[in-house]
């Protein structure tokens, strides 16, 4: 740790700059306030030792100076004066110094002032060290909030205790999974199942984001994915859809060798959702209601490699994209309903 | 009696430490130009400059090992302050006096 000097009396400079080398403290010397105010800036001084008096700039004024500049960095000061007024001292530790001593000083009392100010900078580095690690592991904490809750949840989370669930009007789900999933993966090593779960989610993930969608969560080979809750949009069915056509062309894009091409079914349906936070031990965002139902099951009852959508949904996406009917459908909870196939997006006109 | 001690040409022994011994010489000559610029500033009756030097030797003489300088000197600056000549003119006397009769040792 050097210390910076600055003393315009040369004889008063050579003494302290004498004292504080026999000490072994390393020192570097300015002859008024002005140099040393330089020599602050370019250099990493921690303590500064200071006469009152000087041209150019006084002791007073460099060590207002510092105070100002030093923005979360600790500087310990010292005045070293021949000044030995009561008011001189307050006046000077209200300008900012730690630390006031009269000249004529007792050599050993101004190393044991240094020495002194030298365990509170390191005191002061350790704690800096100590808020440095605690920022990282909030960051770290807030990050990992981040992977598990969207944003805002994650926000409303951290700042309250309460029931989290909120009430959607309009909003779309989708649901996917891998046809005849369990009897391809019995064929294959576990690793290689989870491998392949992986690969292929972190791609829909991608594709959650870039849609601005919300992924809720995975269960086994099924993914789960909506639009229109947090953000709120007219346009949630479109980009469901859009998630949905994507998601198709990922799955013939993955390279994964199985006797029978891998094929999603997905699911899509429009209309309200109830969203919330539920659990105490590993807590999950989720939604609930007969949208997320319908989804659920017009993937389960959907054809292999196709997009089937409810009544609800193709009234939102006929304008903009390409639907098939493909019948009525029995669905438990909302009974008969005409069910399409999305095979793709309009031309645009 | 003191006063006599003054002209005196006994020798005032000051005991210095040693690490600063090539400071010495250099520090002693400074004062000897101080003595002059105090004359010259009495002269002038430049109560400002006496004050200002003389508050810079009350702080710098002690910390060498010679108290003298720094008592002396304090007295100095309350006479410049005072702007009593005579006073200053005594101080003048005094200090002139120390160092001349000073012999440093080196411990």
């Amino acid at each position: 740790m050097r210390i910076l000097i600055a003393e315009d009396d040369l004889d008063s400079r050579l003494l302290l700059q004498r004292t504080l080398e026999n000490a072994d403290l390393e020192v570097s010397c300015a002859e008024n306030g002005r140099q040393a105010w330089e020599m602050f800036q370019q250099g990493d001084f921690r303590l500064v030792l200071t006469d009152w008096q000087m041209p150019e700039m006084g002791g007073l004024e460099l060590i207002e100076r510092i105070c100002a500049s030093a923005k979360g960095r600790y500087v310990y000061m010292i005045l070293v004066t021949a000044r030995d007024a009561k008011a001189d001292l307050v006046k000077a530790m209200d300008a900012g110094a730690n630390d006031y001593v009269t000249k004529p000083y007792d050599k050993n009392e101004l190393l044991a002032r240094v020495r002194s100010g030298m365990r509170i900078i390191e005191l002061e580095q350790r704690l800096q060290e100590k808020n440095r690690l605690l920022l990282a592991e909030q960051k770290n904490s807030e990050k990992l909030l981040l992977s598990i809750f969207p944003k805002q949840i994650a926000e409303r989370l951290k700042h309250a205790s309460g029931v989290i669930a909120d009430n959607f009007t309009e909003a779309s789900v989708l649901f996917a999974d891998i046809n005849n999933f369990a009897t391809l993966a019995a064929q294959k090593q576990p690793i290689e199942v989870v491998e392949l779960l992986n690969q292929l989610f972190c791609r829909f993930d991608r594709l959650a984001d870039r849609f601005g969608l919300e992924k809720i969560k995975t269960i086994g080979d099924s993914y789960m994915v909506a639009g229109g809750l947090l953000e709120q949009r007219q346009d949630h069915a479109a980009a469901v859809a859009r998630m949905a056509l994507a998601m198709q062309q990922e799955m013939i894009n993955l390279d994964w060798p199985t006797r029978e091409p891998l094929q999603l079914r997905i699911g899509i349906d429009s209309g309200p959702v109830i969203a919330g936070v539920i659990g105490s031990a590993r807590l999950a965002y989720d939604l609930w209601g007969e949208t997320v139902q319908n989804a659920e099951q017009l993937k389960n009852f959907g054809l292999p490699g196709s997009i089937q959508t409810s009544a609800a949904s193709y009234e939102l996406l006929r304008e903009t994209f390409v639907l098939e009917e493909r019948g009525e459908f029995y669905l438990p909870g909302s009974g008969e309903m005409t069910t399409y196939l999305l095979t793709g997006a309009q031309e645009p006109a | 009696m003191k006063k006599q001690s003054e002209h005196s040409t006994e020798k005032i022994i000051i005991k210095v430490d040693e690490d600063l011994e090539d400071l010495i010489p250099g520090f002693l000559e400074r004062r000897q130009q101080d003595l002059i610029t105090l004359r010259e500033a009495l002269k002038q009756k430049d109560f400002a400059q006496i004050r200002e030097l003389a508050h810079t030797l009350k702080g710098v003489g002690g910390g060498y090992g010679f108290d003298a300088i720094s008592s002396i000197s304090e007295q100095l600056q309350q006479a410049a302050e005072q702007q009593s000549e005579s006073e200053i003119e005594q101080k003048l006397i005094e200090l002139t006096d120390y160092l001349r009769r000073i012999e440093v040792v080196f411990v």
